[in-house]
């Protein structure tokens, strides 16, 4: 279902600021996307809200590396070799 | 019906041949499934627990938990929210004489926390730069465990580990809303104290 920009209803900052981070978390579907992408499109503000927000979540996904439980995996593997 | 057929199953005498190849089907399933997911699974129990000896025996027992229960898991559902459900079990009953941090943090305050670092900041993109660019690791990882348990969780499981809104719902046993809200705050929470750690350090001014 395609919306053409006409028909798409002016949401405010307010509004807009309540779907981020549905947004960024990609869990915002349909209709409340296609209005918040649109004013993203037109409001600095929130887009640059939008952007410190998934700096963030980049941030700290960058936590997740390098994690060390070969260890804890040989461990469990001879444990099931036991069972 | 199911529970009784089992049942039933495993009165029938099995020659020992057959029950080892059942057992190494099991096994070889088993790894196949569950084995995958243990760094997601190690990575939050290190994060929950703050040490590495805990976070391994937390990760070894929720593994053979699983192992022992495998044949209690619905084959074609989600098995990673499985398993975090079974950690998280395991680690409620391991810890739970440990007193929750309580909750004294004033959400007024943090609502408005986007704004404050805006108006220390004419350039956006200078402040964001100082802000994560900055920041060390360590700083991040300690911001995040002084966040309240209930807030810390959700933060963890979506932004670093990567799990739905629907997985975590699952995992903290409570609704959709609750998770929303939830993250909705902790990031909020987990900011401000980003944004004290840069004051500390210099990265932007003081009040």
């Amino acid at each position: 279902m395609k919306q053409s920009k006409r028909s798409i209803q002016p949401i405010s900052c307010e509004e807009a600021l309540s779907r981020v981070f549905d947004f960024i978390d990609d869990h915002l579907r349909g209709k409340a996307r296609i209005e918040l992408e649109h004013h993203l499109e037109t409001c600095r503000h929130c887009f640059d809200r939008v952007e410190f927000e998934r700096l963030l979540k980049s941030r700290l996904r960058k936590l997740n590396v390098n994690v060390h439980s070969q260890k804890v995996r040989k461990r469990v593997e001879t444990l099931l070799d036991q069972f | 019906m199911l529970a009784e057929k089992t049942e039933k199953a495993t009165m029938i005498p099995v020659p020992l041949a057959a029950l080892s190849r059942t057992g190494k089907l099991k096994q070889s399933e088993f790894e196949a499934e569950a084995l995958p997911h243990m760094d997601v699974l190690y990575n939050f129990a290190l994060r929950t627990t703050g040490n590495e000896d805990d976070a391994r025996d937390l990760l070894q027992e929720t593994y053979l938990k699983a192992y022992r229960f495998w044949d209690k898991y619905e084959k074609g559902t989600n098995i990673r929210a499985w398993l975090f459900r079974i950690m998280k079990n395991s680690y409620i009953n391991r810890y739970r004489k440990e007193t929750r941090e309580p909750d004294t943090v004033d959400y007024a305050d943090v609502e408005n926390f986007y704004d404050s670092i805006r108006a220390e900041s004419t350039d956006t993109n200078d402040l964001q730069e100082k802000l994560f660019g900055g920041l060390l690791g360590d700083e991040v990882t300690s911001a995040l465990k002084s966040l309240p348990e209930d807030f810390r969780t959700v933060v963890i499981l979506c932004d670093i580990e990567g799990l739905t809104y629907e997985e975590i719902a699952e995992f903290i046993d409570r609704p959709i809303g609750t998770v929303r809200s939830r993250l909705h705050r902790g990031r909020k929470l987990l900011q401000g104290r980003l944004f004290e750690y840069a004051k500390q350090r210099g990265l932007i001014p003081h009040d």
